[in-house]
């Protein structure tokens, strides 16, 4: 109880000790001089309204911004400036150079950022055109050696496979439409630089041996090319039919893309799988699932809207080109042209109920359309006068246009009862079949149909 | 959305309140008389500047004070890595009495100021806050962003050290 007694004493003379501090404070100068600075600055900072409220967090947020770029600028500004000098400067670069390792793995980095899978899909059959056309350069400019052509070789082997894997990931993610048409743009592009390389091996051994090499990751196969350099060359010289016994020769990325549009195209219980060097056709009661799947994946409004709408968008991509060769600018609207009437044919077919056939249409024109991409994209890039008439080349191979023909696919698709095996079919090929369905359209079998045949054929079904 | 009249009413009764407070606060945290003069009148300018936006509130404008000053103070550790106590004697400080000088008091003043400044500071500020302002525990730790079981630790300690420096028990023998 003393105890107690003793703690509280000591506890209150320690209390009025420390009141003691409570005496220490400002002046009554001091006071003023803060009463009228604080005053002062309530008046010219007075209470915020609803409008200013808002400016302000605005630009707190951004002063927030600046403030923090502020500080790390100047390390920033230096960082920002070798990575990108770095780039820059490698992004000229060929195989075989030191900078090479950068400007692919720049590529790689922008590959990691396309979040979107057909983005990245898209970016990777870009990845593999500049390949080729690094490959061009290489010829072009004689500098081909034994690093850069390992290094190319190596490159567009894990290019293709990257984008087969990710043309797999497309379809496996119902993007069948995407995965087509990429598809699609890959093979125009490697067609077109095939052709070119072919031309220029004509003249130069250096570019023969080059493609011996690395020739079979877009479709030259070393061991056909050595044997077919001579008549490929001359069929090549020889004009537009032979030139197409070289597209025969099977690309490397016929790939299961193609495999299921061909599905729908080609009958119900036929399957064409594709290998390297040939086409061969499987009839497999399993694939009728798969069957389905296509033709339910390939509804046929969404098919009408999605052409017409790549027709649309190709149409002002031409027209947004400017830097066009004149030709190259008429040849592709040529080509559009003939894409939009073969979708109005479609669309015509399908007012009269003709499914098959309007669909028929519409893959065609798709198909015209998918080419038109990739040309022009390699046409606008300063083209030589070689690549230019490669281009057209292509264009009038596949399209036919030199003559008008547009070649429908129509009369195989609908032939054959399904178990017999049909014959292989190559790019740009008139497949025809003797037990076609063609009364449906009108179209006589074997028949290969030029513009005026289409507008005729419209004509009927319109009656 | 308080009025305008409201926000400059709070602001006004708070720094009534505790315009001296704070500046003690300051003064035995920062050794600096002009310094702590300083931070104290620019905790009641961020103090406005919060409140003026009509749209945040302040549960307790006090501890919200001491919150302000503190970490004006640790900005200025920052900029400043030592004090010197010459600087507090030699400038001395201003014991407010009613009207008239009171030596005795000054002189006893200038003892606790001392003892104060011979503790530690993190036993200095929860003593400071606890016997001159007389803030509870619990305000304490919102203040200086603690748990009540540490200021309280804190004090016990500030309590015992003060009683030794101030031979509180000694007289009390």
């Amino acid at each position: 109880m003393k105890h107690n007694k003793t703690d509280k004493n000591k506890k209150s003379i320690l209390k009025e000790k420390l009141e003691l501090l409570r005496h220490v404070s400002m002046t009554e100068e001091e006071k003023d001089r803060m009463g009228s600075f604080l005053s002062r600055y309530v008046e010219l900072h007075p209470v915020l309204g609803e409008q200013e409220r808002v400016i302000r967090e605005r630009k707190e947020k951004y002063s927030a911004f600046s403030n923090v770029f502020r500080r790390l600028t100047p390390g920033f500004a230096l960082f920002v400036f070798f990575v990108w000098g770095g780039v820059a400067l490698a992004g000229t670069s060929l195989p075989g150079d030191n900078l090479y390792s950068v400007k692919t793995t720049s590529e790689k980095i922008r590959e990691v950022f396309s979040f979107d899978t057909e983005q990245r899909a898209r970016y990777k059959a870009e990845r593999i055109n500049y390949r080729l056309s690094e490959a061009h350069k290489l010829l072009e400019q004689g500098s081909v050696s034994e690093k850069s052509v390992q290094r190319l070789s190596y490159e567009l082997e894990v290019s293709l496979e990257d984008l087969r894997t990710s043309l797999d990931t497309l379809e496996a993610e119902g993007e069948y439409f995407a995965a087509f048409e990429i598809g699609r743009m890959h093979r125009s592009s490697v067609d077109a630089y095939k052709d070119v390389f072919l031309r220029m091996s004509e003249e130069s051994e250096e570019v023969r041996s080059f493609l011996r090499t690395v020739g079979f990751h877009f479709g030259l196969d070393s061991d056909y090319f050595a044997l077919n350099n001579q008549r490929s060359s001359t069929a090549l010289a020889g004009g537009e039919d032979s030139s197409r016994e070289v597209s025969t020769l099977s690309l490397a990325l016929e790939d299961e893309t193609t495999e299921l549009l061909t599905v729908e195209e080609f009958g119900d219980d036929a399957r064409i799988l594709e290998t390297d060097a040939e086409s061969m056709l499987v009839s497999d009661e399993g694939v009728e699932g798969e069957t389905f799947e296509a033709e339910s994946v390939l509804d046929f409004e969404t098919l009408k809207l999605y052409v017409s709408v790549r027709i649309s968008e190709t149409e002002r991509q031409i027209a947004r080109a400017r830097k066009l060769d004149p030709r190259l600018r008429s040849a592709l609207e040529k080509q559009l042209e003939e894409a939009s009437l073969l979708y109005q044919s479609g669309v015509v077919a399908s007012e009269s109920q003709e499914e098959d056939v309007a669909r028929s249409f519409f893959l065609d024109s798709l198909n015209l359309v998918g080419e038109i991409y990739p040309l022009l994209r390699m046409a606008t890039n300063k083209p030589s006068e070689l690549f230019i008439v490669n281009i057209l080349k292509t264009l009038e191979k596949d399209g036919g246009a030199e003559d008008g023909e547009v070649l429908l696919e129509e009369e195989v698709r609908e032939s054959g009862d399904g178990n017999d095996a049909l014959p292989s079919l190559e790019i740009g090929e008139v497949a025809t079949d003797e037990d076609s369905a063609e009364e449906e359209s009108g179209v006589s079998e074997g028949e290969s149909l030029n513009l005026e045949g289409v507008r005729n054929l419209l004509d009927e079904i319109e009656l | 959305m308080k009025r305008a009249e409201d926000i400059e009413e709070i602001f006004n009764e708070a720094y009534g309140a505790y315009s001296d407070a704070i500046f003690r606060f300051c003064f035995f945290k920062i050794s600096d008389k002009e310094k702590a003069f300083d931070l104290a009148q620019e905790t009641f300018v961020r103090l406005w500047n919060y409140l003026r936006t009509g749209d945040k509130e302040v549960d307790n404008v006090r501890a919200f004070l001491y919150k302000i000053a503190r970490n004006l103070i640790i900005d200025e550790y920052r900029k400043k890595s030592t004090f010197s106590l010459d600087a507090l004697r030699e400038g001395g400080f201003d014991v407010r009495t009613d009207g008239h000088k009171d030596i005795q008091l000054e002189v006893d003043a200038r003892e606790v100021v001392d003892a104060m400044y011979l503790l530690d500071e993190l036993y200095r500020e929860v003593a400071l806050l606890r016997f001159v302002e007389g803030l509870q525990p619990k305000d304490i730790a919102e203040s200086l962003s603690l748990t009540e079981n540490v200021v309280s630790v804190r004090l016990n300690r500030a309590v015992k050290k003060l009683r030794i420096i101030l031979k509180v028990e000694d007289e009390t023998q």
